[in-house]
């Protein structure tokens, strides 16, 4: 130091890229070769030190003739006079360059893979991670993707340190936009797959890459020193490229880069894939939420069973709050809340016909009130359907509740009318019937008379009109569930009787035949049962107008009987066996005569037997016949609900 | 000669009773509104047909009237109605009844209720 020379060995100099004996001594060169970003904080450093009496220790950048930077790491001792000066520096160099890229490789491989894992939106994350590459192990850094439609290069990020540099990319890639069918670059690697690595570029790879003096220009703006281009792949497929490029900080790529870019390629890849997946999941969600949120009605999930107050509701949609006041938040935080706000009336069969679905595991569907915060009711018709596990057990229940107020409503107005217009349309046919009856004792007693004959047929007519009346109201009735019943013990075989007595005394071409019998006596509501027997018969003689016998079977098997009414008439075609319990439903056949009827006597006979817990059903072929069958508890233990 | 108290707002019905009643020989007495009891110096039914339907007044109250008051809780009351089976079994027990009678009825089991009770 008091000198001003400076020594160093043949290795040292080869370090500093020199060739050994090639280094004069002097300061100036050792500053020019250290990068000038590093000059001062060196000799601040060394100031410093000689201050504080200490070693120095540092790491600093310098040129190599060929212009890469290489990184070294220094550790010196100053030597002292008696009065304290330095008087002397000795040191040992080596170069860092690999041990402090590979620490910048990992470093970067480390914080690469949190934000890969650690974002769904991958536009953002691809752009978090070329701003990671510029402050490690690149220069600049850039994400093109493969457009699905246009088939071109889409930049979806590009980094540098500096904002201006950016902009000129971006303008300069607006004016020469990528072209595919090159044979290098990103076209390249995106059509092969196959990653591309320049550890070092010189000028002259620059002059032979660039297709005219114009790009020569921009190749050597850019100051590239090296590139790594690696593959995003997706299930098999290229779908874009990241490039990592050197150029200020002329960091000379080495195999180890390689390996990093690739495996962060692959997990941005990954992070791409799963990125994809979930987008679409959301989208799809999006679209039921949807669908969800614009049916008038409740929709629900819940888990548990429906009567006991573990069951939780999962989900419930947000029509709820206008429907009946409570809050969403409010159906999931109560559990069991959907059953604590039915009407006193309704809980019970709400209950019991909610568990019924749980525990058969199947669907149906339930009519009862709910109570809206500010205490009105509201109909509510429930289809649901038992959820199961995986091995098949009821584990909880969905569905949709529908708001039918105004149905019910509109349903007791029509109902209301019917019970009125029968009983206005009773009292005229009660007169007329009276009359009839009166002018019958006058002429009864010559039979024979053509007066006695017509009042005879008259008096029939009034009796099917009345029955039509009764049809009528008990089609009403049934339909709201509200067809009353009174149980009693009763023999069947003598019901039997008694309805075929007075039907075959009005049965003209048919005998009506019994056979078989049951033992015991049955509870059920005998003139019901009597009137389901009459529908049956009466239907069997109509569609048999050219036969003359029905046949009336009993018969008991397993705490059951059985009631069968056999035709030999014209039959009923498959296709509306299902639908001939239906309200309402009439068989229409092409060249089929037309018979009379309002189509809902099986309806009702059909309900009758339902509520009485047994089955209804009919065998049957075209011009074969029909059999019609009802079969229920003898004794049944159960409550016949009214 | 027996007396049948016929409460019925339809006059053809009405009509139609008393002459299948009296052809019977009973004495019939007729009343649409159900007032009939409310003058004292009307003759006192053996028996009383009563409708559940009249204008402005329910069958049931006035059943419920005559079996309340001393001097006609012993009349036998048939309800004469419109209504279903099942509706009008439930009347005749909420009222205190006796029998009932659906309309449309026929005429020879009306005779026979009205035999039976007095």
């Amino acid at each position: 130091m008091i000198t001003n020379t400076i020594w160093w060995s043949d290795v040292q100099q080869q370090i500093y890229g020199l060739k050994p004996g090639t280094f004069k001594g002097t300061y100036k060169e050792v500053s020019d070769l250290i990068h000038p970003d590093d000059v001062e904080p060196i000799r601040h450093k060394v100031i410093n030190c000689i201050k504080n009496k200490t070693d120095y220790e540092d790491e600093f950048r310098i040129f190599h003739p060929d212009n890469t930077i290489h990184w070294i790491k220094t550790v010196s001792h100053f030597y002292y006079d008696e009065l304290g000066k330095p008087v002397r520096m000795v040191g040992i160099n080596y170069d860092n360059t690999l041990r402090k890229q590979e620490n910048e490789a990992l470093k970067f491989k480390a914080e690469a893979t949190k934000i890969l894992s650690s974002s769904l939106n991958y536009n953002a994350t691809l752009k978090t991670l070329a701003d990671l590459a510029v402050h490690s192990i690149a220069d600049w850094c850039s994400v093109e993707m493969k457009n699905e439609e246009s088939g071109i290069l889409d930049l979806v990020a590009i980094s540098h340190k500096e904002p201006e540099k950016i902009k000129w990319a971006l303008q300069l890639r607006k004016e020469n936009p990528p072209d595919l069918t090159l044979d290098r670059g990103a076209s390249k690697v995106l059509r092969t797959g196959k990653p591309e690595f320049y550890q070092y570029i010189s000028d002259e790879m620059l002059v032979q890459a660039a297709k005219d003096e114009r790009e020569l220009k921009l190749f050597r703006k850019l100051g590239m020193t090296g590139v790594i281009t690696v593959p995003l792949i997706v299930a098999g497929k290229t779908i874009g490229v990241i490039t990592f490029v050197s150029a200020e900080s002329r960091r000379k790529y080495t195999d180890y880069d390689l390996q990093i870019a690739e495996l962060i390629a692959s997990r941005a890849s990954l992070a791409i894939e799963n990125s994809k997946l979930y987008n679409a999941v959301e989208k799809e969600r999006e679209r039921l939420n949807n669908l969800v949120a614009n049916v008038p009605g409740v929709v629900w999930e819940a888990y548990g069973r429906p009567d006991e107050n573990s069951q939780q509701i999962d989900f419930v949609s947000n029509h709820v709050e206008k429907m009946l006041g409570y809050t969403v938040d409010e159906w999931l935080s109560n559990p069991n809340f959907w059953l604590t706000i039915v009407h006193p009336e309704d809980k019970e069969r709400a209950a019991k016909e909610a568990t019924n679905i749980f525990t058969s595991k199947q669907a149906g569907v339930s009519r009862f009130r709910w109570m809206t915060k500010s205490g009105e009711s509201v109909w509510v018709e429930a289809h649901s359907r038992a959820v199961l596990d995986e091995k098949g057990n009821s584990i909880g229940m969905r569905g949709v509740n529908m708001d039918i107020s105004q149905r019910m409503e509109l349903e007791r107005r029509k109902d209301d009318f019917i019970s009125m217009a029968s009983h206005e349309l009773k009292t005229p046919i009660t007169s007329v019937k009276a009359y009839a009856q009166l002018l019958h004792q006058l002429f009864g007693k010559r039979p024979d008379d053509i007066p006695y004959k017509y009042l005879t047929r008259m008096e029939t007519q009034i009796d099917k009109l009345t029955d039509l009346i009764s049809d009528l109201l008990d089609a009403s009735k049934a339909q709201q569930g509200k067809l009353e019943f009174t149980k009693e013990l009763f023999d069947l075989n003598t019901l039997t009787d008694d309805v075929i007595e007075n039907l075959q005394a009005i049965a003209n071409n048919h005998t009506i035949v019994k056979r078989g019998k049951v033992k015991r006596k049955i509870l059920a509501d005998r003139d019901r049962i009597g009137q389901v027997m009459t529908n049956l018969i009466t239907n069997a003689i109509k569609y048999s107008p050219n036969k003359d016998k029905v046949v009336v079977s009993l018969s008991e098997k397993n705490n059951h009987f059985k009631v069968s009414v056999k035709d030999f008439g014209i039959g009923i075609p498959k296709k509306h066996q299902i639908r001939i319990f239906q309200q309402f439903y009439r068989v229409h056949e092409e060249n089929n005569k037309k018979f009379e009827g309002l189509g809902i006597g099986l309806y009702i006979s059909h309900q009758i037997v339902q509520r009485h817990g047994g089955e209804m059903g009919v065998k049957s072929k075209r011009g074969d016949g029909s059999t019609f069958f009802f079969s229920m508890p003898i004794k049944s233990g159960k409550r016949i609900i009214n | 000669m027996k007396k049948v108290l016929v409460i019925d707002d339809d006059q053809t019905i009405m009509e139609v009773m008393k002459i299948v009643l009296e052809e019977e020989g009973y004495t019939v007495l007729v009343d649409s509104k159900g007032t009939y009891f409310s003058k004292k110096s009307n003759p006192l039914p053996d028996i009383i047909l009563l409708d559940l339907l009249l204008k402005g007044e329910d069958g049931r109250e006035i059943c419920k009237t005559i079996k309340a008051d001393t001097r006609t809780s012993h009349i036998p009351i048939i309800i004469v109605s419109a209504h279903t089976s099942k509706e009008v079994e439930k009347a005749v027990g909420e009222a205190g009844a006796d029998s009932y009678l659906t309309k449309p009825f026929d005429i020879h089991k009306l005779l026979e209720k009205v035999a039976q009770f007095t």
